[in-house]
């Protein structure tokens, strides 16, 4: 569904993505592990149309997504995004219901008068755990898993096939980060979605990813499948991030 | 005993109202030992640590309780006497190392002013124990990294310059509240190295405050677990991360990803924590537990199952055959 061929990234003298190649295959969670500066975000970045590649290609279902510096897709809003933050990806002026049609504005009238209609957010906001009397409620009247809801069901609004999140559940309390992975895996086999799942937490991906690539330094070092990797990685930095990782477990030269 | 907060109560006053954020609060922490205190956002465990070091913000009132420092009750003392406390006896270490650090003086200069605050040394002496103190954190080019500013290091390396700062004095008790959370997996396994070795190697007791229960497994020795103000388990890292007792803690371990069969759905803890403002007056955790019973709009009892082994809650059974050491509540 999603292919990335040789894509580069380059910030003045930096180069934050160098020469990657990953596929996405429909209907799967691909994980995209690194720690900060890896340039995991910048990828996502790129293939949202937030950022232009230095170099490379980015295709979806075969066509390219951007050409030269204009970024097109077959259809708008096949592609969204959820961002790490709902505390400051959603305008606090605005209410509920005007953040989720928001994204309606690119689509033609007919598809956004249908889709924008009350009976349907309502749907919408009970598919994400949420109800029609929030709709002309603001942010800030909701807590951090409430607004990744929300976040949630502004994505999902065009109907997209393709999904980025970005460390969707980071700023969450693990309590309610297990509510929304469940919801973001119920809304995958229900809607039969494809998500590029970006995150620095192993046990996130392990838990919600069928394949993974592991970024470092902006290179892709290391791709398998989940069980694979987290059973055997080949890779010196692979290991080392699997041996960091915080566990419950007994391991007791952790801190050794 | 370094440390004994018994029965701790804080609120504060707000346009809302009074709120209750701390509610009997009791934590003790012997010599050298690693403490953690577990809890999600808005369980006091931040309040707590500001509380020991008396950095409560102004509407904030302690209600009852003691905080016992070497036999000491640090709630009477004068602001003069517990400035000769922080820091020199008790360290503190924040989550975000840019904002401990002062952006416009160079590292070395930071921390020999501190070294100079605890200790009778001269100038030059002072910067010759600043870069020991740097190698202590494991520094390389301990005299460079003393030339420079903040801004120029990463956010790993600032971390281990605060904790240098901490560490300073030598501190009998250090309070790390967060102090790896902004920080990579990688550079937060270097940092609790550390923490540990610097607590081998000097004494030190850590209280360590944190939102993950991972961290704690194999860095603490004991732990609390923290919800909404109250303390509803402690004891052993290892009985409390392997035999939870209390519902909240057992939801909590569910909750995580970590080895769970990914075709299943994770099980979560249902509702949402309880308004300040509206506090319950029994079970803190009533309104999201599943075992909750009638009894449990009564303040819950402390049922032991080990030594030092507690939960606080009418469904635990007590663990009548186990000797226990009920003093070391």
């Amino acid at each position: 569904m999603l292919e990335i061929h040789s894509l580069v990234k380059r910030f003045d003298d930096i180069e934050a993505v160098k020469n990657v190649s990953f596929q996405v295959k429909k209907g799967e969670t691909y994980g995209l592990v690194g720690e900060s500066g890896s340039g995991k975000s910048t990828i996502g970045n790129m293939i949202i149309g937030l950022l232009q590649p230095t170099s490379g290609d980015i295709l979806m279902e075969g066509k390219h997504l951007w050409d030269k510096s204009s970024y097109k897709r077959m259809k708008n809003g096949e592609i969204q995004i959820v961002f790490q933050d709902p505390q400051s990806s959603l305008d606090p002026r605005m209410t509920i219901r005007s953040i989720l049609l928001e994204p309606l504005r690119a689509l033609p009238l007919k598809e956004r008068r249908e889709k924008g209609k009350k009976s349907n957010l309502g749907k919408l906001l009970r598919t994400v755990g949420m109800n029609e009397s929030h709709l002309d409620r603001h942010p800030h009247e909701f807590s951090g898993g409430q607004r990744q809801r929300i976040a949630i069901a502004r994505a999902i609004i065009t109907d997209p096939v393709f999904i980025i999140l970005d460390e969707p559940t980071s700023a969450l309390d693990v309590s309610v980060q297990a509510q929304i992975l469940n919801l973001l895996k119920k809304l995958q086999k229900e809607r039969g979605l494809t998500y590029l799942f970006i995150s620095h937490d192993m046990s996130v991906i392990q838990y919600m990813c069928d394949r993974v690539g592991v970024l470092y330094h902006g290179e892709l070092v290391e791709e398998n499948k989940t069980s694979k990797l987290f059973s055997s990685p080949q890779k010196d930095y692979t290991k080392k991030l699997l041996s960091s990782l915080p566990t419950l477990f007994e391991k007791e030269d952790q801190y050794a | 005993m370094l440390l004994e907060i018994k029965e701790l109560s804080v609120s504060f006053e707000s346009i809302y109202g009074k709120s209750h954020v701390l509610d009997h609060v009791s934590i003790n922490i012997k010599k050298g030992e690693i403490i953690g205190v577990v809890g999600e956002s808005g369980s006091g465990k931040s309040v707590t640590a500001l509380a020991i070091i008396r950095l409560l913000h102004k509407n904030a009132s302690i209600d009852s309780g003691e905080i016992l420092y070497e036999n000491e009750n640090l709630l009477t003392k004068d602001e003069k006497e517990i400035q000769a406390i922080r820091g020199k006896k008790i360290g503190m270490v924040f989550q975000e190392p840019m904002t401990a650090l002062n952006p416009t003086m160079k590292i070395g200069k930071q921390l020999a002013n501190v070294i100079r605050k605890h200790r009778e040394v001269s100038k030059k002496e002072a910067h010759e124990l600043a870069i020991e103190t740097l190698k202590d954190v494991k520094i390389k080019d301990a005299e460079k990294v003393s030339e420079k500013y903040p801004f120029q290091l990463s956010g790993g390396m600032r971390q281990r310059v605060v904790i240098a700062l901490a560490m300073a004095a030598p501190p009998d008790l250090l309070i790390a509240d967060e102090p790896t959370t902004a920080l990579d997996v990688t550079v937060q396994n270097e940092i609790l190295k550390l923490m540990k070795s610097l607590s081998e190697k000097k004494g030190t007791s850590i209280l360590f405050i944190t939102h993950d229960l991972a961290v704690v497994g194999n860095f603490c020795d004991r732990v609390y677990v923290m919800y909404q103000g109250k303390i509803v388990e402690s004891g052993k890292t290892a009985d409390v991360l392997h035999k939870p007792e209390h519902p909240y803690t057992r939801a909590l371990i569910e909750s995580l990803p970590e080895g769970k069969n990914p075709d299943e759905p994770l099980k979560v803890i249902d509702g949402e924590p309880f308004v300040l403002n509206s506090r319950p007056t029994g079970c803190v955790f009533i309104a999201r537990c599943p075992l909750k019973t009638e009894q449990c709009s009564n303040v819950p009892p402390v049922r032991w199952r080990g030594t030092d082994h507690w939960a606080a809650c009418w469904e635990v059974e007590e663990n009548a055959g186990n000797p226990l050491a009920r003093k070391e509540i």
